[in-house]
């Protein structure tokens, strides 16, 4: 099939291509323009020349006319169908001649019906404001005669009798009105709801809500854009149903994790990120200006995904960013200042609490007290020097500010976006060290050349600039959480203390690491509607993405000066840097892509059939480099440059790999009256990553819709008048995923045996080079595929106030690449390559309810969207000597194993009347664990699955509200999240991790015999072997509701704005983050670490003002 | 317009481009074809052979303790089992390259004589990595062929007596195999040839001898130990090196047999960093904290055990007059240590002192082996001393211990051993008194292994082997010294039980194998008590 239309397509290119320049067919869009220029235009097209005498023009008015591809005698009847004219065409020369009066025309007082031809004139008006619409499309209905309403909604038409009208107008119910004998019509349109009518964009190209039969979500760039998101990823949660996402930190320039419909493969369940119709990664989605986005769409089902082939199975996030619009430039400008805060991070133990924490430690594990009675006295009284190293370390606020201006305008034939933007978010550190910069730039042209041809030119280029000390935000923060609060931060004399390990004041501002990341994209659009099939076009797009990214790492060691009490140095500690020196690491990363694909589309209405179909061919090519350089020995800190380093210990290295695909795609649509709506897909994949054999994938996908309300039943009874749009819709198909057999961007090649380089030998006192194999070939791997069942129900209801969606969706992805390391004893000896092996079965519904009224002055709206998936393993390799109770099959996807808790033992005598526990007798104020398997004591064999949810929620939901009153504006959107547990782990739960780090304050309610009912097991200095482990007492609920954003604005009165030129202006409050309720004490519930060392979610208040001039 | 982008999009539609290869990887087909790629691939197989450890073996036995939790402190508890276990190693993907090797080297075209030096080599690499672990868990599955994933992967473990034979016949392959020399001490020190596979064929067999693994007591494999470590020191090139204190500091000395090689900064470790205390730390310190008991085991200068009354032994000046291997192995308080030159002061609230945190747990520091002038210590690299993992000392060692058990009373060419080795300790005098009984003699031999080879990670495997561990360690708190400090500059010594109290069960003579592997080898029979 690929290989015939190949043939075809170069069979009209030849065609075409030595054509002599005239067209058989005739496009027009006339509005107000003389009949002489229609002509001109028509003989510039078709070589036709026209003859007509002045007489025969004079005193006629200017048409308008609107033409697609009609032959020359079709086009000028449009063109003349309310004058008084005729015409004649011999050979390739057109005479216009006046109409005569027909003596029989002059009968039509007798014989109406008889009357073949004759003018009707009206108006068209919405049916609910009783405004004129401009621009309605009337044609009489089978013919392609038609014309346009003026700004006063008036039209004029010439039709014959007994012939119906086709009134048609976006974003409005379409009306067929049979013409009986009426002359002038006062035609109604009623709007349909805003939602039926919103173009949807799917995977190359768009369709009219109504039109849909796959399950897609859209949200628009306004409300992106009104939750002020520092990184686009963090403005999508709770936005659309079907997208999980999770964020786990709130570093400078972080952004969140998301997910489609949940977990439904081991490994990499990551959407594909779409921008413009181009693939692009999930980081350059990040990275984006929210300023710059029209919309974003997700594709969830097969029927949406397919045509993404091997790459659509977990999903699609589809951004398309804004065009030009016809008009005068607009200049806009949208900017924000507002500051940060961690939204939830516990206290630590200040110095007191902690040396009392401690000696009791001690005291529980046998060993004397660490601080005497005098020591605690003293450090109580504040005798003893304390160093609060949170405070000393971190900013309560760090600031962040926005400012992004664009132009926007254009004419019929050109229309151009362009944009600039800049961000700055500054980190929390004390030393201004840590922050993320982005600048971006965009331009977005659209060009109409002649009739038919349409250029568009996007091009972008986005520069982030990450900063920070050589030690990383996460770092910094278990450094702060490690560090002991009798430390001292510098010497009397100003050096730095010597801490022995962490200093988080010196570490912030200690050397440094400078990532820059570029990303310029460039995509050329061509389409050509192809003039001798009426709606059938031939398109295609070249697009360049370069993405380079500049990293240097500047080790500083912090040199500590070790004194004694006297104050005499007695060593200068070099801590940290490179091996307790100075080092340079500097890389340079370079991704080049190109995306090439050629498409031919047609799009075309016969009756009641409308037809819509697409062939493409496209193909990938990626290129990548990297290399780096490592020095050290620099003669002396501060030399920040490579060429400084001494000549040991140099290092250079470097790599490059390539990928590329090649797809072809077929879709097809089909629609009868608009009430049944079919579309079949198919893509056929190729990719470097498989083995010859198997390298192309085929992934078919079958939609259908029923517009019920447009069914008898429902339509003509009154009692269903309260449903405006009812639509079913169900879809079946095969997507595939081949995210896990790529490193990154990177093919893995997994179906052949490769070696390695590995680390140097030494043999006769010189390195000597060594290889080692990788992993073992799997010679028959292939895509996962998942098979994906969606069926959906959209209604619009009580006059499009209600906008309802629902979808319920089953999805079984096979073939999913697995290592059986579950299963094959390691005795094999080899890296187990991935098989296409597992199976997990995904199932989940969505919900998403709008509403939209008006009171008085106060427009408001509701929204309500949720979704909830579960996954459950059918198939993986299991140990053979597995416990049923541990078995991975029917479970879903990353449960949590550990002991049951029974509680705290509140006493000796609970303690000891109980189980061995580890092989130690409990004592009070340790956790009691249950005894799974009955043997009278508990150990490793007496773990059980405590929790079948993980830190990815398997619910979430949105809850948006607002609307606008005179002059003052809302936007609220809560998020939640249901079904999540955290395990917490590590420095959360443990005293003095390491035997002498800090803990967190909440930790003091630890068991003592005076506290009995206390929250956490007696202290002890480091792990404790039966209190440390992970079991039930840990595992949190950590379900919440968040107040996720908040805009108010208030627009500023124009009477006032038109004496400074401005067009709009509104200043707006807002604000992500705001608070949060959940279970989960002492830590936002979305922690990204259950250890605790991780940058903390941040609590985001702006100020924005929004100015259009 | 877009028919020109169209017709262009078709021109690029050549055949081919989904043709690609990785660009970071060498394919297989390609590695047997080549000579330097074939040596790249076995200079791997040596990659494998463990070398410097930071702070288990040395911590797990009765030669030291450390400050670091975790770790050997669970050892020491007894916090070990089949779902932990510090100790364990199971290298069956270092055997799983040996066994391609095997089946790949003979279709290259390189010759004959270096391919049978190359499978010599190979074969030695694996008995060696097999005795490592027939070391540990007695029985276990010998692989000798590449397993594909069709085969049936479920193995069984071997009687351990095979699991012997293999390695000794594997090791006796290898010695027809491999060249006396290579020509180049630099070379022979790193690689295995003909007299290195020699003398460990003459541990393996030691070990096969000893009462763990010898439980019937067949005394003919005592015979046949002391034979094979005879004929490496007779005949083999070795010798010892004349200064204790400089073994695995002279690079590839006379002494050494075989060893991981380490070069800076292309290989390095951190056995310098690894010892220090903590005022001249850096990122490490007292990883390894000699004990009371090894100090006590070294004798005095006259080679009289301390002991003894008539040893000359002073308590009030414990460290005056001992064996000078003593003050090489050890750092006691006061003397000096590191590039600085200055004293180590870990005398109880010392700079250094006993029990402060990154300090000493028993009063004493380890100096053997280190590179006092080395000044780029730093956490686990600055240093590249060669991991020596057989030298001629452990020769001489093996072979008396054989000879004595062989034989009903020790003869000369035991004594003879022994001497050798205390002569160039430099005891005076250095002869072990005459007329030991077989039992006198063996407690000698012991002895000599304890002090002569402290650090090397012989310790914990002698006391299984012997079957001592259990008498030696359970239920054992052992001691450090706490020193103080007067006022007029002198100071007392007192003795103290340091650390945690040793579990040592009969069980754990053979270690369990990983629960991993038993839940996924139906076939493979866990070891007796775990």
């Amino acid at each position: 099939m690929i290989m015939r239309l190949t043939t075809l397509l170069i069979i009209i290119s030849t065609l075409t291509t030595s054509a002599t320049g005239f067209s058989q067919e005739v496009n027009l869009s006339l509005k107000d323009i003389p009949l002489k220029v229609a002509f001109s235009q028509i003989r510039q097209q078709t070589g036709y020349s026209f003859l007509w005498t002045e007489k025969t023009l004079s005193d006629l008015p200017p048409i308008n006319a609107s033409v697609h591809g009609l032959s020359v005698k079709e086009a000028l009847k449009v063109c003349l169908q309310r004058l008084p004219l005729t015409f004649d065409i011999h050979g390739k020369v057109v005479y216009i001649k006046r109409k005569q009066v027909n003596p029989v025309e002059k009968n039509q007082n007798v014989q109406p019906a008889e009357d073949p031809l004759r003018q009707v004139t009206g108006v068209v008006i919405d049916s609910a404001t009783k405004e004129p619409l401009a621009g309605v499309t009337i044609k009489v209905e089978g013919k392609t005669v038609g014309t346009v309403t003026d700004t006063q909604g008036k039209f004029s038409l010439t039709i014959e009798n007994g012939s119906k009208l086709v009134v048609s107008y976006l974003g409005y119910a379409t009306r067929t009105i049979p013409i009986g004998s009426e002359i002038n019509l006062n035609i109604e349109l009623s709007a349909i709801a805003k939602g039926l009518n919103q173009l949807i964009v799917i995977g190359y190209g768009k369709i009219q809500k109504k039109d849909l039969t796959a399950s897609v979500s859209q949200v628009d760039g306004e409300k992106i854009i009104k939750a002020t998101p520092s990184n686009l990823s963090n403005a999508l949660v709770g936005r659309l149903p079907g997208l999980i996402a999770v964020q786990p930190n709130g570093a400078p320039g972080s952004g969140s994790e998301i997910s489609i419909r949940g977990t439904s493969t081991f490994g990499d369940n990551s959407a594909l990120v779409v921008i413009d119709g181009i693939v692009k990664s999930y980081a350059q989605f990040q990275q984006l200006n929210p300023n710059d986005i029209a919309s974003i769409s997700i594709l969830k089902d097969a029927s949406a995904t397919a045509v993404y082939g091997s790459r659509g199975a977990n999903g699609v996030i589809l951004v398309t960013t804004k065009t030009g619009s016809i008009g005068k430039p607009s200049f806009h400008y949208n900017g924000y200042v507002g500051v940060q805060q961690p939204t939830l991070y516990p206290k630590l133990m200040d110095g007191l609490q902690y040396a009392k924490t401690r000696n009791q430690a001690r005291k529980n594990m046998g060993l004397p007290d660490y601080y005497t009675t005098q020591e605690i006295k003293d450090i109580g009284d504040g005798k003893t020097p304390q160093t609060n190293w949170y405070n000393l370390t971190l900013n309560k606020n760090a600031p962040i500010t926005s400012h992004d201006i664009s132009i926007d305008g254009g004419t019929e034939k050109l229309k151009y976006f362009l944009s600039a933007g800049y961000l700055y978010q500054d980190g929390l550190y004390k030393s201004n060290d840590l922050y993320y910069k982005r600048y971006s730039l965009r331009s977005n042209v659209d060009a109409s050349i002649g009739e038919n041809l349409t250029i568009s030119v996007n091009l972008s280029a986005i520069v982030s600039k990450d900063n920070g000390s050589s030690y990383s935000p996460e770092q910094i923060f278990s450094d702060i959480m490690a560090a002991y609060p009798m430390d001292m931060v510098y010497n009397p004399d100003g050096t730095i203390f010597y801490t022995h390990e962490q200093h988080p004041v010196a570490e912030i501002s200690s050397g440094y690491n400078k990532q820059s990341n570029n990303t310029y994209d460039a995509t050329f659009n061509v389409k050509e509607n192809l003039p001798f099939i009426d709606g059938l076009s031939l398109g295609g797009q070249i697009s360049f993405g370069r993405s380079h990214i500049l990293d240097k790492n500047y080790q500083l060691p912090i040199f500590m000066h070790r004194e004694d009490s006297e104050g005499n140095l007695l060593e200068i500690y070099p801590f940290g840097g490179y091996q307790g020196k100075v080092a340079i690491n500097k890389s340079y990363n370079e991704y080049n892509t190109s995306t090439i694909n050629a498409r031919l589309t047609y799009d075309n209405i016969f009756g009641n059939n409308s037809v819509k179909g697409l062939l493409l061919f496209e193909q990938f090519n990626a290129e990548a480099s990297y290399f780096n350089g490592f020095r050290t020995n620099f003669p002396a800190p501060g030399l920040d440059q490579l060429l400084f380093g001494g000549e040991a210990q140099k290092d250079a290295n470097g790599d490059t790999y390539s990928d590329g695909r090649r797809s072809y795609v077929g879709r097809l649509n089909y629609s009868f009256k608009e009430k049944f709506l079919f579309e079949a897909t198919l893509r056929v994949d190729g990719s470097v990553a498989f083995p010859k054999s198997g390298r192309y994938g085929y992934f078919p996908a079958f939609s259908a819709g029923w517009v019920i309300s447009e069914e008898p039943f429902i339509k003509n009874k009154t009692a269903f008048n309260f449903i405006n749009n009812l639509k079913l819709r169900a879809s079946y198909g095969v997507v595939g995923n081949d995210k896990n057999v790529y490193g990154g961007d990177r093919p893995t090649f997994q179906f052949e045996q490769a070696y390695n380089l590995g680390p140097a030998l030494i043999s006769a006192n010189q390195p000597v080079p060594t290889i080692v194999p990788g992993v073992l070939p799997n010679p028959s791997i292939t895509w996962e595929t998942a098979h994906i069942s969606d069926i959906g129900l959209d209604a619009s209801l009580f006059n499009n106030k209600v906008a309802l969606t629902l979808d319920g969706f089953y999805k079984r992805t096979s073939n999913i690449l697995l290592a059986r390391i579950r299963s094959i004893p390691s005795t094999l000896g080899a890296s187990l390559p991935a098989e296409n092996y597992a199976i997990v079965d995904n199932k989940g519904i969505e919900v998403s309810l709008e509403y939209n009224d008006k009171v008085g002055g106060l427009n408001y709206f509701v929204g309500l969207n949720g979704s909830w998936s579960n996954n459950k393993v059918v198939r993986i390799d299991e140990p053979a000597n597995i416990p049923v109770g541990l078995k991975q099959t029917g479970r879903p996807l990353g449960f949590i194993i550990g002991y049951k808790a029974l509680g705290i033992f509140k006493t000796d005598e609970e303690a000891t009347s109980y189980y061995n526990q580890f092989g130690i007798q409990p004592s009070a104020g340790d956790i009691k664990y249950a005894d799974i398997n009955g043997d009278e004591k508990i150990d490793v064999n007496d773990r059980v699955v405590i929790s079948e949810n993980n830190s990815t929620p398997k619910m979430i939901w949105g809850l948006t509200f607002g609307g606008s009153f005179k002059r003052f504006d809302l936007n609220v959107l809560f998020q939640g999240a249901a079904d999540v547990n955290q395990l917490l782990q590590g420095r959360s739960i443990t005293f003095f991790r390491g035997g002498s780090q800090n803990n967190f304050k909440y930790l003091l309610d630890y068991w003592t015999p005076q506290n009995i009912n206390a929250k956490f097991p007696r202290p002890w200095e480091g792990d404790n072997p039966n209190n440390s482990l992970p079991s039930s007492f840990y595992l949190r609920n950590s379900s919440f509701v968040r107040l996720k954003s908040i805009n108010l604005g208030y627009s500023i009165s124009p009477k006032f704005l038109e004496q400074v030129h401005f067009k709009e202006a509104r200043v707006y409050l807002s604000g992500t983050n705001i608070f949060v309720l959940s279970k989960m004490k002492y830590w936002d519930p979305e922690i990204g670490n259950t250890d605790g060392s991780y940058y903390p979610q941040q609590r985001v208040l702006n100020l924005g003002i929004d100015l259009s001039f | 317009m877009a028919y020109i982008g169209f017709s262009l999009l078709l021109s690029c539609n050549k055949d081919g481009f989904l043709d690609r290869k990785p660009t970071n990887t060498i394919p297989q087909s390609d590695i047997f074809k080549s000579s330097d790629l074939i040596n790249a691939y076995l200079n791997d197989l040596y990659l494998d052979v463990p070398g410097y450890e930071r702070n288990l073996y040395g911590n797990i036995a009765d030669e030291a303790r450390t400050y670091w939790p975790g770790g050997s402190k669970d050892v020491v508890r007894g916090n070990w089992g089949p779902r932990s276990n510090l100790m364990a190693y199971w290298p069956y993907d270092d055997i799983r390259k040996c066994n391609t090797f095997l089946m790949k080297i003979g279709n290259s075209d390189i010759g004959d004589s270096i391919k049978n030096e190359y499978i010599g080599q190979v074969k030695f690499l694996r008995a060696l990595q097999y005795f490592k672990m027939i070391k540990r868990y007695g029985g276990i599955p010998i692989i000798t062929k590449p397993q594909e994933l069709t085969d049936d992967l479920l193995v069984e473990k071997q009687s351990i007596d095979s699991c012997f034979n293999f390695v000794i016949n594997e090791l006796e392959g290898a010695i027809e195999l491999l060249p006396n020399t290579y020509g180049n001490a630099d070379i022979d020190v790193g690689r295995a040839n003909k007299w290195s596979a020699k003398a460990f064929l003459g541990r393996v067999l030691l070990f096969w001898a000893s009462p763990l693994y010898n439980p019937k007591g067949d005394v003919n494999r005592w015979g046949e130990a002391a034979e094979v470590n005879l004929d490496v020191i007779e005949n083999g090139p070795y010798s010892l090196y004349p200064d204790f204190r400089k073994i695995m500091l002279a690079k590839n000395n006379q002494e050494e047999i075989f060893s991981i090689q380490y070069l800076k900064p292309y290989r390095e470790h951190g056995w310098d960093s690894w010892s220090m205390p903590d005022s001249r730390s850096r990122q490490d310190a007292s990883d390894r904290c000699p004990l009371q008991e090894l100090v006590d085991a070294f004798p005095m200068k006259n080679g009289i055990p301390i002991t003894s009354p008539l040893s000359g032994y002073d308590p009030t000046h414990p460290y005056d007059n001992r064996d000078p291997r003593l003050q090489q192995t050890v750092i006691v308080n006061g003397s000096t240590y590191g590039f600085q030159g200055l004293p180590v002061y870990m005398y109880v609230d010392g700079i250094d002192g006993i029990g402060k945190p990154y300090e000493t747990v028993t009063g004493y520091q380890l100096r053997k082996g280190t590179d006092e002038s080395n000044q780029d210590y730093y956490g686990q690299t600055g240093s590249d001393q060669n991991w020596i993992e057989l030298r001629f000392a452990e020769v001489l060692l093996n072979y008396a211990e054989a000879k004595n058990e062989f034989l009903g009373s020790p003869d000369n060419s035991i004594y003879d051993a022994i001497d050798r080795i205390r002569e160039r300790a430099g005891l005076n005098p250095y002869q072990v008194p005459t007329g030991l009984t077989k039992k006198e003699m063996r407690e000698e031999i012991r002895n000599e292994r304890y002090i002569e080879l402290a650090f090397e990670r012989k310790r914990y495997w002698d006391l299984k082997r012997w079957m001592t561990a259990v008498e030696r360690l359970n239920g054992n708190r052992f001691h450090g010294m706490y020193i103080t400090k007067h006022s007029d500059g002198h100071y007392t010594y007192e003795v103290k039980p340091v650390g945690e109290t040793y579990v040592f069960t009969d069980k754990m003579y053979f270690m369990p194998f990983s629960q991993d592997d038993i839940d996924k080898d139906p076939n493979l029979a866990q070891n007796p008590g775990w």
